[in-house]
């Protein structure tokens, strides 16, 4: 039985999920698996390859995806049914927001399982925070505030001439993405789509203003674009150690020079929530003991270990309820999961977010540059919003909207 | 030497691996194969691959390999200046380094970029791979350096072998679908579906998200849809997309009408094609016949510049083919259809069609009914009002007719002021509520007297009424000439019995009997 699965900067990740390999090979001798990890890109491209070319391309039995791509790919036929399967979806041992997406369209069934979820929050470091700049954990109730700490951080730094950087993003691919700039965006009230997907709100003033606001993160200096500090570490390295305030989806609790505080301007919960899910292929030879695996990585038990493993949460309600309780930092993190949102489970919008990602890649390699004004982002943003409307089109065979 | 052997083994074994893999992860898998032999020869926490954007002065993070796994990585670091992959990427040669981190080794090398035709030769297809301890482990040494080059380069000598089978192949491919492509659009003409089948031709070998085909229609001088295929196959008709053929209305227009679109097309070149579709006049003119759109909006896949050739290369092709289905479907229109009144049969199609219907009722053991309609008093309206009025009087019953039947139904101008109507599976009696319902909506029917001179349509009007006969297969005939005898005596008892009225053959042949026992 072949696996693909979504890479991670984290590869503890693939450690714990090989461990539970031998698990299962323990109680199944007879099934044979074989994982490869694909970036999302390539992800995603071998959906399509697969209805290209399905005899040469075929996809694996069982797929790690975004939840946003489940409503895609069931439309074009590549997922298999699930619900009558996993016995965590029959008894709903997910979070409502996560069944509520899931779920848009609850005649047509279930197509994918939720694994794992993140969301970001704020991780200070109280040294410099509290000891050296002397700013504190009331600063960061509001963006605008929050900005304040970070340029008082900068000056600091800049007077003593020391390596302390005001915020990390952790994980960063070096440029900004959807996902940076969508907790920003929609405390703006602004998104990718309109409502009811048939146009692109791109150049909506919310929009733009929340991507704005992160461009100027980059205009005064309180992040470096393209830095590539993230890439061999995870959540111990020097550059966290070095970080006046680090934005990460992950628990970074277990570096103790850290404290936590919700995403600015989210302070009584809410904002972002990614959550990756467990899809079994349409053409997969063995559906049946494909979801049977997804089924037994949906227990308790093993759900919980390999959330853990790499400082997410998991999908599974008993199993979140498990690790909140095990630390009494994770208090943060319940305001934050007690009304997140996730991007939209609609047919056009994994599209429309690779679309305002590249435009997000211009962006920022002109950000990081010094070179990118107000009307660039513009420009940029209306090429990408002229593509996501020819493809919300109703016409488009069927696809769109 | 023995040395030597051993690391030959290893890249051969590797090699192999990276083959079963080629068709499935292409380039990838052989790097994926090359980080894992580097892990293999020497003791390193990571090694990570690289590919180098000189435009950008971007390193684009592709691989990562680690205890764990070697696994696809999204990244980019921007190469500062001074920094050791800086140095490493601008002499082309390994350069060790001890930083807090960890120990590195930055070694770059560069593919031979011959496919991509890329003009930046300095730096085309440069890669950098960095090979990182931790920070206790020991650096590397010279040796170490020297082991890993050779066996990168030797890698590499098989990779090269490996692109270029398998460009070979694509080109084999190609050529493949160039012949099986070009035949369909060859033999379009004589399907039922000749668009469909060109659209799914395209498909089957580019598998665009959505390829689409506009047709210029000249009398509205319009471009109309026709239809669009998806990449999951479906078939979907666009006939309601109208484009008015004039510049500045539409891009599409603009397109075809060779007007400046700006930078749009330029911005979208990777994901959108537009192939105007022209054909050669024998004046040596060109005209335009229609559009093709191809685009991969959804998956954002680029179309790649060899389909971007050979689209427009089929591109004469398809025109052609269009250009032939459309005189085709003209020259069908003209054998089959009648020449006053629009979608209507004529006789010959008509006759076609009775002979496959009645042979499928007669198998099956179906009921077929026949209406045989004459419009009443036809020669005095011609005589009264001119042949004109005559003609809008049967264009009326012409269009009341198309629009009260099935869509299994099939009409036919059998001559002069006849209609007929044939119903497959239709018994005697649904017949009489279709004749009348025709019956009922001719007689609210005005048509306007035109002045044979002028041509205008007169204040005057004229109504008409109809005589209707019906025979129904198996209770009224036997065979296809009975059924067409037995309609028409049906309607020559009305013609004879005051017009005005409908008549089934079984009744006017009870009638009949019961007249006859009358007389005895």
């Amino acid at each position: 039985m072949k696996i693909w699965l979504l890479s991670d900067y984290d590869s503890r990740k693939f450690a714990e999920f090989k461990k539970l390999l031998r698990k299962y090979a323990q109680i199944h001798p007879e099934q044979q698996f074989e994982f490869i990890v694909k970036s999302r890109k390539n992800m995603w491209l071998s959906f399509f390859d697969s209805l290209r070319d399905p005899k040469h391309k075929p996809l694996a039995d069982i797929i790690e995806i975004p939840q946003n791509w489940t409503e895609l790919f069931n439309r074009l036929g590549l997922l298999s049914e699930m619900s009558g399967y996993v016995s965590a979806l029959r008894e709903k041992n997910f979070g409502k927001y996560v069944l509520r997406e899931l779920c848009r369209h609850s005649e047509s069934g279930i197509y994918s399982v939720p694994w794992w979820q993140e969301a970001p929050a704020l991780f200070y470091n109280v040294e410099i925070i509290n000891g050296l700049v002397g700013s504190s954990e009331k600063d960061f109730l509001t963006w605008d505030a929050f900005l304040g700490v970070l340029q008082s951080v900068l000056d600091y730094s800049r007077h003593k001439n020391s390596k302390i950087i005001p915020l990390l993003l952790s994980g960063s691919s070096g440029a900004i993405t959807v996902k940076d700039v969508l907790p920003r965006v929609w405390s703006r009230k602004g998104g990718l789509l309109f409502e009811e997907s048939r146009r692109s709100a791109f150049l909506l003033n919310e929009t733009v203003g929340g991507i704005e606001d992160w461009i100027n993160l980059v205009r005064k200096g309180y992040i470096k674009l393209f830095s590539g500090l993230s890439y061999y570490d995870y959540d111990y390295s020097p550059a966290v150690n070095n970080a006046a305030c680090v934005l990460s989806p992950r628990r970074l609790q277990k570096n103790k020079a850290l404290n936590i505080f919700p995403y600015p301007g989210y302070f009584h919960g809410g904002g972002i929530l990614i959550v990756n899910n467990l899809a079994v292929s349409s053409s997969s030879q063995e559906p049946e003991s494909a979801a049977a695996f997804v089924d037994w990585l949906s227990l308790e038990e093993n759900s919980l270990a390999f959330a853990d493993s790499f400082n997410v949460f998991p999908c599974i309600k008993t199993a979140f309820i498990s690790l909140m309780a095990s630390d009494v930092k994770n208090e943060v993190f319940e305001r934050v999961f007690s009304a997140p949102e996730l991007m939209p489970n609609v047919m056009a919008y994994p599209t429309a977010e690779i679309l305002m990602d590249r435009a997000l890649w211009d962006i920022s390699i002109k950000a990081a540059r010094n070179d990118c004004t107000h009307e660039d982002i513009i420009k940029l943003l209306q090429l990408a919003s002229g593509e996501a409307d020819y493809l919300l089109d109703t016409s488009y065979g069927g696809l769109g909207g | 030497m023995a040395n030597q052997c051993l690391q030959q083994d290893l890249v051969e074994r590797f090699y192999r691996e990276a083959s079963q893999h080629l068709e499935e992860g292409g380039r990838w898998a052989f790097i994926r194969a090359a980080l894992n032999g580097v892990r293999s020869v020497t003791e390193v926490e990571s090694v990570s691959f690289f590919e180098y954007d000189s435009r950008l002065r971007l390193l684009i993070l592709r691989l990562r390999s680690d205890k764990y796994i070697t696994c696809e990585q999204d990244g980019a670091v921007k190469l500062t200046r001074g920094s050791h992959a800086e140095k490493a990427m601008s002499t082309m040669h390994s350069v060790k380094a001890t930083l807090a981190s960890g120990k590195y080794l930055y070694f770059p090398f560069s593919f031979d970029n011959f496919f991509s035709g890329s003009s930046d030769k300095q730096n085309s297809g440069a890669c950098l791979i960095v090979l990182k301890r931790k920070p206790s482990a020991q650096g590397f040494s010279t040796s170490e350096t020297i082991k890993i080059g050779w066996y990168l380069r030797a890698f590499m000598r098989f990779y090269y072998k490996a692109e270029y089978m398998a460009l070979a192949q694509t080109h084999d491919s190609d050529i493949a679908s160039i012949t099986k492509v070009t035949e369909i659009f060859a033999t379009a003409l004589r399907s039922n579906d000749s668009f469909k089948r060109i659209l799914m031709a395209i498909q089957t070998h580019f598998a665009f998200d959505r390829v689409r085909l506009y047709i210029v229609r000249e009398k509205e001088h319009i471009l109309q849809g026709e239809l669009s295929v998806d990449i999951a196959g479906n078939v979907i008709d666009i006939s309601q997309e109208k484009i008015p053929l004039e510049k500045g209305m539409h891009r599409f227009a603009d397109i075809l009408l060779g007007k400046d679109c700006g930078d749009f097309l330029e911005c979208f070149k990777d994901r959108v094609m537009y192939l105007p579709l022209r054909i050669r006049e024998k004046s040596g003119s060109m005209t335009n016949v229609g559009m093709l759109v191809v685009d991969n909006f959804l998956s954002q896949r680029s179309i790649e510049p060899r389909e971007q050739t050979m689209i427009y290369y089929f591109g004469g092709h398809i025109a052609l083919a269009v250009d032939n289905i459309r005189l085709f479907n003209k020259v069908e229109d003209l054998s089959l259809y009648d020449v006053l009144i629009p979608k209507m049969p004529n006789r010959r199609y008509f006759e076609s069609k009775f002979e496959e219907e009645f042979y499928r009722a007669k198998r099956f053991n179906q009921s077929l009914s026949l209406i045989w309609i004459d419009l009443d008093e036809f020669k005095h309206i011609n005589d009264e009002y001119g042949h004109l009025t005559g003609d809008e009087a049967l264009k009326a019953l012409g269009k009341i007719m198309l629009e009260n039947m099935r869509q299994a139904d099939f009409p036919c101008r059998f001559g002069g002021d006849e209609m007929l109507i044939l119903l497959p599976h239709a018994s005697g009696d649904m017949a009489m509520a279709l004749a009348q319902r025709l019956k009922k909506q001719i007689a609210k029917v005005r048509v306007p007297v035109i002045n044979p001179d002028s041509k205008a349509k007169d204040s005057k009007t004229v109504s008409f009424s109809l005589s209707i006969g019906i025979a129904t297969f198996p209770e009224d005939a036997e065979n296809m000439g009975e059924l067409k005898k037995h309609a028409d005596e049906a309607l020559y008892w009305v013609k004879t019995n005051g017009r005005d009225n409908i008549m089934r053959y079984s009744c006017m042949t009870k009638k009949a009997g019961r007249k006859k026992a009358d007389a005895v």
